[in-house]
């Protein structure tokens, strides 16, 4: 009787990449997002006037800019979503991989290694297979 | 050119003297040097006649040599000196041309073997008992003094990260570490996927687990060895020497027990209570998941250690065995 075949590569679950979204990148990109809506001065009435005008003349002047902006930001927070949603699934099937490859593996062996041993029995002390 | 008799001493007539990393080599020397306590001792090998090659506390001398190390014939034989009538002869590998120059040269002698002598009946010769059970009708039981250094039972193998793995002595000779396993090992990681199963194999210590290979280091001295079979939880020898199965003593000696095949050397170590042995592939896994169970396991290593060290882990009661046997039939 033939032995096992032997796996190529190891079938261990790997470590799961940490999560995008919670990333340092996008975070950041999060925050500096939100800086520019609520402004860095608005503690005083000045700065608070201040910024209100700077808002508006930017509306006015680069409003296609500024919405292309915000789409891009919750494009890439929907990427992110997805991709941490693929790694988690792509985890838990190595995980299913390999409790396959444990639970069947080590039952086909055991099989095997029955029917081997009937045969034996059955030819009475034959040799060790090779 | 044959000068002078020798007193009754006991002449060692070797083939393996120098084939060191032979199993029956460790023993013809081990033999040798505990004879050599309590009398002098001639080493022969196939040598040039006339030659003699200084090899640490004996000087081991030529009487001819054929071609492929074979003793030359009884007529080619030239002594330096002649064997005394009454020495005691021992030959390592008793073959046809050992026993003819025996019965040339040692009349009125006796000889042991050390490997099973398969010649005649016509030539006075028992073999050496050095492993119980096994050499029915021989000398007492003379066991052996294998060596084991302790310390490698404090720290592990610099190149493992781990232990309580099955340690696997190969049975293919001359193969580098490498895939596909020997057919044994392929068995146990299939069987025992989580377990790493180290195989040692041309010198080099293979690690597998789940079927994969995991990496291999290197065995480079007689230390890492007892330091992988210390921290095994078993080791399945596959091809145990045919002497006295030497690589099993030591792992009994550092407390882990044995997986063996039937009908080898290796089996009588097992059978007086220091391990399991197996016929088949089945046999062979229900063995080592024996082994798994951590008060068998404990059970067996205590009963390994109290049997290994006390017939081959004390020099003086075996140089002292070996005197007797050998004055025995003076």
């Amino acid at each position: 009787m033939e032995p096992p075949e032997m796996f190529r590569r190891p079938t261990d679950p790997a470590e799961p990449p940490p999560p995008l979204r919670s990333g340092d990148r996008i975070t950041a990109l999060h925050h500096e997002w939100a800086r520019m809506h609520s402004g860095a001065d608005a503690a005083t009435v000045a700065g608070r006037l201040r910024n209100e005008v700077r808002s508006v003349a930017s509306r006015i002047t680069n409003r296609a800019d500024h919405r292309l902006l915000g789409d891009l930001v919750r494009a890439v927070d929907a990427v992110a979503e997805r991709c941490d949603a693929l790694s988690e699934r792509t985890a838990n099937l190595e995980i299913i991989v390999d409790d396959l490859a444990r639970i069947l593996g080590e039952e086909v062996t055991q099989l095997r290694a029955a029917i081997e041993g009937r045969a034996a029995e059955g030819s009475a002390g034959s040799p060790l297979p090779q | 050119m044959t000068e002078g008799v020798t007193t009754p001493d006991v002449v060692v007539l070797s083939t393996s003297w120098r084939k060191r990393e032979t199993e029956v080599s460790f023993v013809t020397r081990a033999v040798a040097g505990a004879a050599s306590r309590s009398g002098a001792v001639t080493v022969i090998a196939p040598l040039p006649s006339g030659a003699v090659e200084p090899d640490g506390a004996f000087d081991v001398m030529g009487i001819g040599e054929r071609p492929r190390g074979e003793w030359p014939a009884v007529r080619e034989a030239q002594w330096i000196r002649r064997p005394h009538p009454e020495s005691t002869w021992v030959l390592d590998e008793p073959s046809e041309g050992a026993r003819a120059l025996f019965r040339a040269f040692g009349d009125q002698s006796t000889a042991y073997s050390i490997k099973p002598d398969a010649g005649d009946v016509l030539t006075r010769m028992s073999q050496l008992a050095f492993v119980p059970g096994l050499t029915a009708g021989s000398s007492e039981d003379l066991g052996m003094y294998v060596p084991i250094n302790p310390l490698a039972m404090r720290h592990r193998h610099a190149g493992l990260g781990f232990t309580g793995y099955v340690l696997v002595l190969t049975d293919r000779t001359c193969t580098p570490a490498a895939a596909p396993p020997t057919a044994a090992v392929a068995w146990l990681t299939s069987r025992f996927h989580r377990h790493d199963v180290v195989v040692i194999e041309g010198g080099r210590a293979a690690v597998w687990r789940g079927r994969a290979l995991r990496g291999i280091v290197a065995v480079d001295t007689r230390m890492d060895l007892w330091r992988l079979m210390a921290h095994a939880q078993v080791t399945v020898d596959l091809a145990p020497g045919d002497v006295i199965a030497r690589d099993c003593i030591e792992s009994l000696r550092l407390g882990t027990p044995i997986v063996v095949p039937d009908a080898t050397v290796g089996a009588a170590h097992a059978h007086t209570g220091a391990g399991v042995t197996f016929s088949s592939i089945p046999a062979l896994l229900d063995g080592v998941e024996q082994l798994g169970s951590q008060s068998e396991r404990e059970r067996l290593s205590r009963q390994g250690i109290h049997y290994a060290d006390s017939l081959y882990g004390d020099p003086s009661a075996f140089v002292t065995r070996v005197a007797r046997a050998l004055n025995q039939i003076r």
